[in-house]
């Protein structure tokens, strides 16, 4: 693996150079544990302890955000300015009217058996 | 000159004199295609047959007389997020590795029925998150100029199909840069669109709040006619706001760019940027002086914030945008057996998605999860805003922003992959634009010693693409820097 050009660290220094104090956050192993399960994200050992350092350098480095004073500020959610966009609720049948796809064929998506228009999953206990 | 070489304008002027057919062009870009995908894996899938039948059709039709659409029968590739009808769409991932949509994307369907000629689908990171196409599923794509260095990413595929004349044009989505940082690095013209200005449906989402879709196109004039066809409303994406769309080529043919109004953000030409490409930015400044334009440094204050707020605005984004992949609904379903449906989740989701997706869905959910919420995702909400407002300020006083697009030229593969913050620097010059939902315009502007491509960003308000597009094509026909070629 090459090593970080100057010009790479030093564009690292240029973003960090206002963030004197980090606050170094550090994430149990049980943390990413806890997070992987959250998220339904299947992890090996090797994996969790990869993601232990890494998840805590991105977090670390977003810790700057704490530098800006954010009293009395709105937060952005969206840019559009659209608010309550509303249309008909009806159900579209075919192509002409403006539907998407034929159900069946966006059920048949699935790599699970289908059974009468529906997909049959594991149990849930 | 080859066929495949030509833009739009050109390739359709040679349709309607009728001296190239649709089927002469197609064949000639999939000889292109075949001679050049060993080096380049720009493509995921090349839909040879599906491109021969489209040309042939748009042969009988232009023989009947000329089509509305200067699209018509020419030959394009679509980055593989995507969805076409019948055609695989794989995001580049495990996950949808064998997806086969059962419909279109509204883009696709404006394209189809603009007489596109579907060549094929593209190579990009997973999911789009990316800068070099190094997480995709299916191997790297390589730059066209340098097969050894990345394309960029995370349209990488389309941008080095474009710059290798492996298509005539493509379609790409920018959510951080992944449209003009490919462009700058294949050296060919990319358009970043307002947020809303192109319905997302149909097209895999990766950051709702942030995705975009735009032209990759081989010169200005052809981003406005790709602009024209994929620009508006759609019912189906309530996210694209009711303003006319305009003739995007309207704006081309001004002579000058006298009395445009030029701001230079003293935040975007830092220290330890590249000399070559600070020089070439300056150069491609002094010519639009040149052209007319007054020009005067202005700060974004903010600007140094732009890539923290985005790297929690993307990952939450990006968590909860793929929950959906649980491998019931579409997918593949995972090797390893499950006792339970929470077991078969764990087992689809942790064998399907890569390591890159993997890192963003788990800082996505601490940064969502309960408890975390405030310090994280509403913090960096609020940065947003004054990151916004910078902008908001800046175009009080100028009527665009030029930066580089990026601080270098194109970076050897392998060379950042083993470091995701190094990796993320890659956007530090192109996600304030995202995370203030404007569009930009990235162009060729000069070429490094080592013979790499250099690229520009121009970047204007809301809706602003017509005097984006303008102020390229002005510069264009003073300059030759996107007609530069790659020797490949």
């Amino acid at each position: 693996m090459p090593l970080a050009s100057g010009y790479m660290l030093s564009r690292y220094f240029y973003l960090c150079s206002s963030n004197a104090k980090l606050s170094h956050v550090k994430l149990t192993k049980e943390q990413v544990q806890h997070v992987a399960k959250l998220a339904r994200l299947g992890l090996s050992e090797a994996e969790i302890a990869k993601f232990q350092t890494q998840l805590s350098g991105i977090l670390d480095y977003v810790e700057q955000l704490n530098e800006v004073n954010t009293d009395n500020v709105a937060p952005t959610a969206q840019v559009t300015g659209l608010t309550n966009v509303m249309r008909e609720d009806k159900v579209l049948h075919s192509d002409k009217q403006g539907s998407l796809a034929d159900p069946a064929a966006l059920v048949a998506c699935s790599p699970l058996p289908i059974e009468k228009n529906q997909i049959k999953v594991k149990n849930v206990f | 000159m080859n066929p495949s070489s030509l833009t739009i304008h050109e390739a359709a002027q040679a349709l309607r004199e009728k001296k190239i057919s649709s089927l002469e062009l197609t064949k000639d870009c999939l000889a292109r295609i075949k001679k050049l995908e060993p080096k380049l894996n720009a493509y995921i899938t090349v839909a040879e047959e599906l491109a021969l039948k489209q040309a042939k059709e748009a042969d009988a039709v232009i023989a009947k007389g000329v089509p509305k659409s200067p699209l018509f029968g020419i030959p394009a590739a679509l980055k593989d997020v995507f969805c076409t009808n019948g055609v695989r769409t794989t995001a580049s991932s495990g996950v949808l590795k064998e997806f086969v949509p059962p419909y279109d994307a509204t883009t696709v369907k404006k394209l189809k029925k603009a007489g596109m000629v579907l060549l094929g689908k593209t190579n990009t990171d997973e999911f789009t998150c990316g800068a070099s196409t190094e997480t995709s599923f299916f191997g790297t794509a390589r730059n066209p100029w340098n097969t050894e260095c990345t394309p960029g990413g995370s349209s990488g595929g389309s941008a080095a199909a474009v710059a290798a004349d492996e298509c005539i044009y493509a379609l790409g989505t920018d959510t951080g840069g992944s449209i003009r940082q490919p462009a700058a690095y294949c050296g060919i013209t990319g358009l970043k669109v307002t947020y809303g200005r192109v319905s997302r449906f149909g097209v895999i989402s990766m950051a709702s709040s942030l995705d975009t879709i735009g032209p990759i196109a081989k010169d200005c004039e052809d981003a406005a006619l790709i602009m024209n066809e994929i620009a508006g409303r759609d019912a189906n994406d309530s996210t694209t706001p009711d303003v006319p769309v305009p003739d995007y080529t309207a704006t081309l043919g001004a002579k000058d760019l006298k009395g445009l109004k030029v701001g230079l953000p003293k935040e975007y030409f830092i220290k330890g940027m590249d000399s070559e490409v600070e020089a070439s930015v300056r150069a491609a400044v002094s010519q639009l002086k040149k052209l007319g334009a007054a020009v005067k440094e202005i700060s974004l204050p903010h600007s140094k914030y732009g890539l923290a707020v985005y790297y929690v605005l993307c990952p939450s984004e990006v968590s909860a945008n793929m929950a959906r992949y649980d491998g019931i609904r579409y997918g593949s379903k995972p090797a390893k057996e499950a006792k339970d449906l929470y077991e078969y989740y764990l087992n689809a989701r942790g064998e399907g998605f890569g390591d890159e997706m993997k890192r963003r869905i788990m800082i996505g959910t601490y940064a969502l999860s309960a408890g975390y919420y405030d310090a994280y995702y509403l913090k960096a909400q609020k940065v947003r805003t004054l990151v916004k407002g910078d902008f908001e300020n800046a175009f009080k006083e100028v009527d665009v922003i030029v930066t580089p697009t990026t601080p270098d030229t194109a970076f050897k593969i392998g060379a950042n992959s083993a470091d995701p913050i190094k990796m993320y620097l890659e956007d530090i010059f192109t996600v304030s634009v995202n995370i203030t939902g404007v569009p930009a315009l990235a162009l060729p502007c000069g070429i490094s010693g080592k013979n790499m491509p250099i690229g520009m960003q121009v970047i204007g308000p809301q809706f602003a693409e017509p005097l984006l597009l303008k102020v390229g094509a002005v510069y264009q026909r003073a300059t030759d820097w996107h007609k530069k070629k790659p020797k490949i």
